[in-house]
């Protein structure tokens, strides 16, 4: 399977672009996008579901049958495509089971495995209990648990969720985890987050999309390696702080007893004390961010 | 000073957000439409305001009454429905919880969502008021401006009555059981009956006039006119009809100069803002400041505490047992008919009251059992209005909802579940108007069946069409309202789309079969344009 992004762009007013000239090669497994809000991956992610179509560029389908262009045959990809939007929403007076019948009834599922289908997708998102409340009931995570489980009903091929986990407890946002690690078999799962644990936790590859564009794309090893080495931390004052927060690049930092624990991302050593640190996603992300603006 | 800062920022913010919105202009144009339809030229064979073959010739005075007198009467009952969302746009957009969480009190809440109605329902005026002035020099029978003639009907007469609406249609929002369709249908009664009222009140052109009877200030200005024209010509018969109506004779023109505005006027018209302001500060009482489960604190009756859980008596919990996902038939994608069909035939009857289908198989009953001519005339309208809620629903749930982006992902949103959402509300309307049918059936009045069955197509096709173009429930149960008040209950025969009327002729019947192929041709047009948004 394959999904092919070509010079991708989207406009909503005349100066303002979700999307520009952007283009990726998707094959089997978890790609994690990255970016910060406002980046533009509800506007890809929307372009792939078949939801609004792109203003330029091309994206093909290459599924276990044929390949076909997505604007052009949406449904080709809809028989396939599990959604699940940033921002969506329930009706109130239906159940769980009501809801999740509902739309596997307007995705073509039949009667038979349907039922068995939600049984299981219901222990799955861990709404067995209260499937026969009214959605209008759920709290917010209870309604994205929902919205997580209706993406599943056909079995997709391609799996588009973006920001699944907004909401989540800890708990169900680990068990979330792990269940898109057990899907990402032979289909393509598409995870669109700014959190970046969810995605160093389950993605086989990284994109990272800044204004509208694509930074990187590359394993989470590549991604990280470019960073090696360049990852650095001491301790300082609270007054060096606020002077060091000026010019450097702080991934994180934390107050001790004996100071304030920054970790920096430089390319060359920021301080005499600086020592070097393995890096994390997090450290590369801001660092591919902060180049691709420098840039 | 402060609370007047808050209500100017409230009313603002409600502004802006209004007038971003494409509809904002979509109105206007509309607005400025109608002054312009308001005053017909000379060589028109009807008038909108007339009295008898009589009007005033087009000065200011008569150009500013004439057009608030129309405005008035006509903009009331769409001036409701187009500021009843104040409060609710802040529970969708989830602004009114932070607004919760301010200090702001309830009633200074009230009175600024009802202020900005009012400004905004003002502007509406204003722009009817400038066209209207225009209007006069484009007609061009006086072309001196008189801006106190012509602004004063406005500012008197009609302004009170926006602001009582400003504050009736905020009410109405803080009301649960008035909030949704039924308050629409409520409220479009209302209208109706003082508009009624005030048209009976106006029977002869000595009647003498009590400004603060008068919610709409029509009678202030239309008591002045008739008193005019009765003077000006002894033969006229004290007539007076709002709306195009044709001239049965030549037209006969007078210089009308406007209404002198006393104090107990003007007092009247005050009393009326008076009202306003004290639906808007009892609007505080029904108020439930955004709480999705208001309920009131009950004493306490046993003061222990509960204990915190011990944390050193943690087990472990045992693991769950992993689910895994049975494989699906190769089926999948297929074309489900019945399924979808079911499935939205559960949704349109879901959170409806069971007494709602008790008094539906209680009409079936009543039309089945009473005469063909009775059942037809008496028992199908009322029938046809109860599902109002249900098929004001299609078209819009997606968007009322926000479950568009789900259904509109899933394979042939268009082709395959949109015929089927419309054949749900089809059924609905079959099911609820079936006694009749029957019984037609029975005395073999082929005609009127056959009316009945296009009345079934039509209806839902019209809900889906207005739903899917509007995004909202509101215009189609405005516009199915108006039609069914007009068609069926008072029989205009053009208007008639359930064919209860006697003199029904098979081009009408036809012609409601071509407006129902029309208006679905809308709908799936309109549908399109939203799955390629």
């Amino acid at each position: 399977m394959n999904l092919s992004i070509n010079n991708v762009s989207k406009q909503y007013r005349r100066d303002c672009w979700g999307l520009r000239r952007f283009s990726l090669d998707i094959g089997d497994g978890i790609l994690g996008l990255l970016g910060s809000n406002g980046a533009g991956k509800s506007t890809l992610m929307r372009i792939l579901a078949t939801v609004t179509q792109a203003t330029e560029g091309m994206v093909t389908w290459n599924g276990n049958s044929h390949t076909v262009d997505i604007a052009k045959k949406p449904d080709k990809l809809r028989q396939v495509l599990g959604y699940l939007p940033q921002d969506f929403g329930i009706y109130p007076n239906l159940n769980a089971l009501e809801f999740l019948e509902y739309i596997a009834a307007i995705k073509g599922l039949d009667a038979k495995s349907t039922r068995r289908r939600i049984d299981e997708l219901l222990q799955i998102v861990n709404l067995v209990d209260a499937a026969k409340r009214p959605l209008g009931s759920f709290s917010g995570g209870m309604k994205q648990r929902v919205g997580i489980a209706q993406t599943l009903l056909n079995d997709p091929e391609l799996l588009i969720v973006d920001e699944p986990t907004a909401g989540l407890d800890p708990e169900e946002r680990v068990r979330f985890r792990n269940l898109l690690a057990d899907l990402s078999g032979e289909r393509i799962v598409i995870l669109s987050t700014h959190i970046v644990s969810d995605i160093e936790a389950t993605a086989t590859s990284i994109a990272i999309i800044n204004q509208g564009r694509r930074i990187t794309h590359a394993a989470p090893e590549a991604i990280l390696r470019a960073v090696e080495g360049k990852v650095w931390t001491w301790v300082v004052s609270s007054e060096e702080f606020t002077r060091l927060k000026q010019g450097h690049l702080i991934s994180n930092t934390a107050r001790r007893s004996d100071g304030v624990h920054i970790r920096v991302v430089s390319e060359q050593r920021p301080n005499a004390e600086a020592e070097l640190a393995s890096a994390t996603l997090e450290d590369a992300y801001l660092y591919f961010v902060q180049n691709s603006r420098a840039g | 000073m402060n609370m007047l800062r808050i209500l100017s920022h409230l009313m603002r913010a409600d502004f802006l957000e209004r007038a971003h919105r494409y509809s904002f202009l979509i109105t206007l144009g509309l607005t400025v439409f109608a002054a312009y339809l308001y005053l017909p030229p000379s060589s028109a064979d009807y008038l909108t305001l007339g009295l008898g073959n009589h009007r005033g010739v087009y000065n200011s005075a008569w150009v500013g009454g004439a057009v608030a007198v129309l405005g008035s009467a006509l903009l009331s009952l769409p001036a409701f429905y187009l500021v009843k969302n104040a409060i609710e746009r802040d529970e969708q957009t989830r602004v009114g919880q932070i607004i919760a969480t301010t200090p702001l009190s309830k009633p200074l809440y009230a009175l600024g969502k009802a202020f900005s109605n009012f400004v905004f329902l003002a502007m509406m005026v204003g722009v009817i008021a400038l066209s209207a002035g225009a209007m006069q020099l484009i007609r061009g029978e006086v072309f001196l401006i008189g801006l106190c003639a012509l602004l004063s009907p406005f500012v008197f007469c009609v302004l009170p009555a926006m602001a009582l609406i400003a504050a009736v249609a905020v009410l109405f929002e803080t009301i649960s059981w008035l909030r949704g369709t039924l308050g629409n249908v409520v409220y479009f009664i209302l209208w109706l009956v003082l508009l009624i009222v005030s048209a009976a009140t106006m029977s002869s052109p000595q009647q003498a006039v009590k400004p603060a009877n008068d919610l709409w200030g029509i009678q202030i200005i239309l008591s002045s006119m008739m008193n005019d024209t009765a003077a000006a010509f002894p033969d006229y018969q004290g007539s007076v009809a709002i709306g195009a109506v044709t001239l049965q004779a030549p037209l006969q023109t007078f210089t009308w100069n406007g209404i002198h505005w006393t104090s107990e006027i003007i007092f009247g018209r005050l009393l009326w803002m008076g009202a306003a302001l004290g639906i808007s500060l009892i609007v505080a009482l029904f108020f439930r400041r955004f709480d999705p489960a208001p309920q009131k604190l009950k004493p306490t009756r046993n003061t222990e505490p509960i204990e915190s859980f011990p944390l050193d008596n943690i087990k472990s919990a045992p693991v769950p047992a992993p689910v895994h996902l049975t494989p699906l038939a190769s089926s999948q994608g297929a074309f489900h008919p019945t399924r979808i069909l079911l499935a939205e035939l559960r949704l349109l009857f879901k959170g409806i009251r069971w007494w709602w289908l008790i008094v539906i198989f209680g009409l079936n009953m009543a039309g089945f059992l009473l005469p063909t001519n009775s059942a037809r005339q008496y028992v199908l309208p009322v029938v046809w209005i109860l599902p109002l809620a249900v098929w004001s629903s299609l078209g819009t749930r997606e968007n009322r909802h926000n479950t568009d982006q789900l259904v509109y992902s899933a394979p042939h949103p268009l082709r395959r579940q949109f015929p089927l959402i419309w054949l749900a509300g089809v059924i609905v309307t079959l099911i609820s108007g079936a006694g009749v049918a029957v019984n037609l059936m029975l005395a073999g009045d082929g005609l009127h069946l056959v009316a009945w069955g296009i009345g079934v197509l039509f209806i839902p096709t019209l809900a889906l069409a207005l739903g899917v173009w509007s995004g909202t429930n509101k215009l189609f149960e405005v516009v199915y309202m108006l039609w069914w008040y007009a068609g069926p209950i008072n029989r205009v025969e053009s208007l008639d789309f359930m064919g209860t009327g006697p003199g029904l002729l098979p081009g009408g019947v036809l012609g409601y079969g071509l407006l129902t192929l029309l208006f679905f041709a809308l709908a799936v047009t309109g549908r399109k344009r939203q799955i390629k948004l």
